[in-house]
This record gives C-alpha cells, structure tokens and sequence, in this order.
C-alpha cells in the first residue's frame, strides 16, 4: 500500500480508488467473473498464437513474391502481373497483424511522458485509464474500419484476378477489433488484480 | 469546449495513451462533428498502400533485426577496429562507424545501443576513455546514420511527403558523413587531451577481419550500385537485401537458425512496422482532416506576421521539431507533423528533399535530447548510469550536432549537390 510518508495526500492519490476491496467489492470472490475473464483470455491467447504464425507465413510469401519478381525482371524481362499489388496487401496484413501482437508485447509507440515524472503510486491510475481510452477508441475505429469495407464491398472494386478488394481490407476491423478486446482484458486485469506499489 | 477537448486528448497522450488510439481519437471527434462518415479515416491509408516503395519498409526492417540478432555486431566491430584503431581518437571512430552502419540498417529504433553499446562502450573504458566521454558518444550514436540508406525513416518521408526515395537516399550522404566529421573531429581532439596511447596497425588482423566480415562489408554497396546504377528500384532492392542477410546469416555464417530463430525475428520486426503502421492509418486521415479545414494555411498567415523569409522559417522549424523529436519517436513525428509542415514549407520555397533532411537531422538530435529524449532513457538502461549523468554527458554532443543542423539547414547544396551530380 501506499506509505504515507511519501508526501502525499493518500485518500486522493488515484491508486487507492482501484483497489479491489474499494471499487470492485466482489473482485475475488466473484467466480462468474473470473471464469469469464478466463475463458475471453483462452481464447485472446489462441487468436494471438495464429497471429503470429500468419506473421510469420505471410511476411515469407512477401519476400518470396517480390524477390522472384525481381529475379523476372532482371533475368528473363518477364514478371507476375498481380505480384505487385499483392505483395503490398501482404504489407498492411503483415503490419495490422504485428499491430495486434504489439498490445500483447506492450510495444505501442506512445509518448510516455507523465509515467516518467509522476509518482509510482499513481500506476495504476494510468494503466487503467491508459488501457481503457484505447480499448474504446480501438472500438470504435473497428467499427470505421468496418463501415470503410462495406463500402468497397457495395463498390464491388477488384484490385487483381477478380478478388475483390475488400478480402484484403478486412484485416482493418479484425485486428482493430482484437486489439480493443486486448486492452479492454488489460482494464480488467488492473481492476482485478492492481500492482501494490511499494 | 473545444479547448478543454483538446487538453484532454493532449493529456491522455501525455500518460502514455498509444499514439494511434489519440490520433484515431481525435479523427472520430473531428469527422463526427464535420459529420464525415468515420470510414473516411481509412482512405488515406489506402493512397499510401498503392505506393510500391511501401513494401521496403517491412523488408529492410526484417534485413536490420536479422543483422542484430546475429554475430554482425562482432564482426562489424572487428572489423572497424582492425582498420581504424590505430588512429588517434581510433576507438571513438568505431563505435561512430559501426553505429553509422547499423542505425542504416535498424532505422534508429533504439536497436543500436542495445546491439552495440555491450561490444564498444566497455571497449572504449579498455581504452582509458572516460566514462563520461564514452556515455555521450555511446548515446548520441544511436541514432546516427538516420540520414543513410536504406534507413526506414527515410523512406517514411518519402512515402508521406511523396517525394522519390532515391532521391532522398542520395540527399542524406553529404549531411550524415558531415555530422560524424564533426563528432569525429572533436573525439580525436578528446582523445589527444585525454592522452589515449596509439596502437600499431596490425595487417594479420585487418586481414583476418576483413575476411570474417567479408559477406556483410558489400551489403551497402549492392543498395547503392543497384539503386543508381539503374538495376533495381528501392523495394527490390528490399528484397535482394533481405534474401541476402538470410543466406549470409542462417547458411553462410550459421549464427541463426532458419527455423528456430528467423520466425521469432520476424514477429519482433513486424509487431515494430505494425506499430508505425497502425499509427499511419490513424494519423492520415486525421491530418487530411486538418489540412481540408485550412489548419496549416491559418497557421501560414499568422507565422506570415513574423516571418518573412525562408531562413527565419526554417530557423523556427528547427526550434519546432528539436521539441518535437525530444517528445515524439521518429516514426510517428514523421507520419504526423510532415503533412502539416509540406504546405508551408512549399509557401517559403523549401525544396521537399532538403526539407526531409533537415526533418530527419532534427528528429534524430531529438532523440539524445534532454529530458525526455529516448535514446537517454534506453542508454540509461543499458549502461546502468543514472538519466541525469547522461544528460551531462551528451550535452557537449548535443551542442556539436546542432552546430551540424545548423549547416545542414542553411547550406541546401549539402543536401542538393549530389542529386544534381548525378542528374548530369
């Protein structure tokens, strides 16, 4: 808990608001909750152990594509049509992929500017709220993203081969959605469980 | 209403919000109230997409993490030290060299001081360097070499301010190499008072490195020569990089496992593209948004009350970005702030090349910025040195490199002269 001898007014100090006996009464005790949160999390863990495996074939079907194409044209002045385009599909599900991953490697570029200067006891203040805003934005930008390919979906526009261009771009709501799930669990978790700051 | 809108969002960026989650954040409220469908935020996205340079960024970020997660560091160090040891000032001049090339190659992710700083920094102590003097070259040299191909913020700007990437490529040379004279200059001055004592050059060892590194020293130069010898374009050149660094590193050299560790490497590379990607697609349509509502020419016309003419422009832009680099990392400064700067910046007659490299000058002096500089913070984990001695110690630095900045940004034939060059 939070010495009082740290200077500072600790009934106000926002890490005693989300301690589980104060804000969430049943944090422990509440099984349905904990099973819940359990199941959601199996499920996160195997959605991100297919992530990362689709990273990883994908991101060799790049480099296989755009090498054999320099290859083409170096050597035979021959090349693959639709290899071009499709090696910058690749690009953006490859990228939104690694998007995802990144909320369960906390590797988000962010400007962690007050984290640095304000007391540990404030920790988990931040993360609470750090987690929820983007949990909730990522929510809603899920939802444009999912609107942006209804649209190309009523446009019927096809980028090569006849695939329709929206195959590609439901990668956006996916993993938008995905990582506003992730955040969310991680709101969660600093309800649940909130790190004693020493 | 707006007011406090505004410093809201700015204050949840502030506490470490993700920057894609702030500026998608502030695109939902700006499209919401201009009653814009929120799809529109993806459209630009989809403009960037349709740049075939785009596919180099993934490739040449999986060719940097190969380099740093194989023996290249020692061989590199090997190497560098074999030729310019002997020198005065010889060892500060490795850990410039080897820095150069591999923040080339790793796009000044903060990968250059965690691959390197555990072979050069207790290298340089070795050498009776002081730690003082070692902590600030160790940290200002992670981020140099930005302004060398192939580096990803290069290519970055390229991409936003649609200009050619060989071009830009070609632009960085004269001011990179200028910036690690004047870093080299003053580290021979500093060893000559420090009194560092010479080593002789050995040829057995110089030749026995050269040959150990030999698959890795050709590596800038098949970019280069395929680049402007007219061979490849920019994102094949990805492509033969990458396919190069895996047949030297996993069957030539052996130092990594094609299927133990180049998996693990590539979903380390990918989730750093995916969190510039991510931020890309949040940002673009956000800034459109603010250049459609006239927000850069307003700021034209009140900065049109002060400035006058370019250099005084260009003296602000640097005061602008030194804060912006301290605050924000490379990547997402790029994607957000050259939007914004490119309409007025064409309104005092700054040419798009040079204006990147000035950008990218300033941004990578803002990365060993006090207080909040980046590179300060890993340095200081890395080194185990408390942040404050680091701002001590990068301070002398940092004053050599914007004396760099300044010439960079009032001589543009630095920039310029080679693109002409090669034009004839």
């Amino acid at each position: 808990m939070i010495s009082p001898s740290s200077g500072e007014n600790f009934l106000l100090s926002p890490g005693v608001i989300f301690t589980p006996d104060l804000y969430f009464p049943l944090g422990q005790a509440n099984p349905f909750t904990e099973t819940f949160v359990r199941l959601i999390k199996k499920i996160e863990n195997i959605l991100g152990r297919i992530e990362a495996l689709s990273v990883t074939l994908l991101l060799s079907l790049m480099i296989l594509f755009s090498f054999t194409q320099v290859l083409l044209r170096n050597f035979f002045n021959d090349a693959i049509l639709w290899a071009d385009i499709f090696t910058r599909q690749l690009v953006l599900w490859v990228g939104f992929l690694g998007a995802s991953l990144a909320v369960r490697e906390n590797k988000h570029i962010s400007i962690d500017f007050l984290p640095n200067i304000l007391p540990k006891s404030w920790g988990n203040f931040i993360q609470f709220t750090v987690n929820l805003t983007a949990g909730i934005v990522s929510g809603f930008l899920a939802f444009a993203a999912w609107r942006f390919v209804q649209f190309e979906m009523d446009g019927q526009a096809t980028l090569f081969l006849d695939t329709p261009a929206w195959v590609f771009q439901v990668i956006l709501p996916y993993s938008f959605g995905i990582i506003s799930v992730r955040f969310l669990l991680k709101t969660v978790q600093v309800i649940l469980s909130p790190e004693k700051p020493n | 209403m707006t007011l406090l809108l505004i410093a809201s969002i700015v204050f949840l960026a502030f506490l470490g919000t993700p920057l894609y989650a702030i500026l998608g954040l502030a695109a939902l409220l700006a499209f919401h109230s201009a009653e814009i469908d929120p799809a529109a935020i993806f459209i630009e996205l989809y403009r960037v997409t349709s740049n075939p340079t785009l596919v180099a960024i993934p490739l040449f970020t999986f060719a940097g993490f190969i380099l740093a997660n194989g023996k290249t560091p020692d061989r590199l160090t090997r190497l560098s030290q074999a030729f310019l040891g002997g020198l005065t000032g010889g060892v500060p001049l490795v850990v410039l060299v080897a820095c150069a090339f591999f923040t080339a190659f790793t796009g000044a992710s903060g990968v250059t001081i965690i691959a390197l700083g555990g072979l050069l920094y207790p290298l340089m102590i070795k050498e009776m360097y002081s730690k003082n003097f070692s902590l600030g070259l160790m940290t200002s040299s992670g981020s140099l070499g930005l302004l060398f191909p192939p580096s990803i913020p290069l290519i970055l700007y390229g991409l936003i301010a649609q200009v050619s990437v060989d071009q830009l490529f070609l632009a960085g040379i004269v001011p990179g190499t200028l910036m690690i004279a004047i870093i080299g200059a003053y580290s021979i001055f500093k060893s000559k008072s420090l009194q560092i004592k010479q080593r002789a050059f050995q040829w057995n060892e110089a030749i026995s490195a050269l040959r150990e590194a030999i698959w890795e020293v050709p590596l800038p130069f098949i970019i280069l020569f395929g680049i402007y010898g007219g061979i490849i374009t920019v994102g094949e050149a990805a492509a033969v990089t990458v396919v190069y660094v895996i047949v030297v590193e996993s069957f030539i050299y052996k130092d990594l496992h094609p299927l133990r560790d180049l998996p693990r490497i590539m979903r380390e590379s990918m989730v750093l593209v995916g969190s510039i990607l991510i931020i890309l697609g949040t940002a673009m349509g956000f800034t459109n948004y603010l250049i459609d509502e006239q927000i850069p020419m307003q700021l034209l016309d009140t900065m049109k009350l002060y400035i006058h003419d370019p250099l005084t422009f260009l003296i602000a832009l640097n005061v602008f970005l030194l804060i912006v680099g301290c605050m924000m990392d490379i990547f997402s400064a790029i994607i957000v702030v050259v939007p914004l700067i490119i309409p007025i910046a064409k309104n005092f007659d700054v040419n798009m090349i040079h204006l990147g490299i000035i950008f990218l000058t300033n941004l990578e002096i803002g990365y060993s910025t006090p207080p909040v500089g980046i590179n300060l913070f890993i340095a200081a984990s890395r080194f185990h040195e408390p942040i404050v001695k680091l701002y001590r110690a990068t301070l002398p630095f940092l004053g050599l490199r914007i004396l760099g900045l300044l010439a960079i940004t009032y001589f543009p034939f630095l920039s310029l002269f080679l693109l002409d060059w090669f034009k004839n």
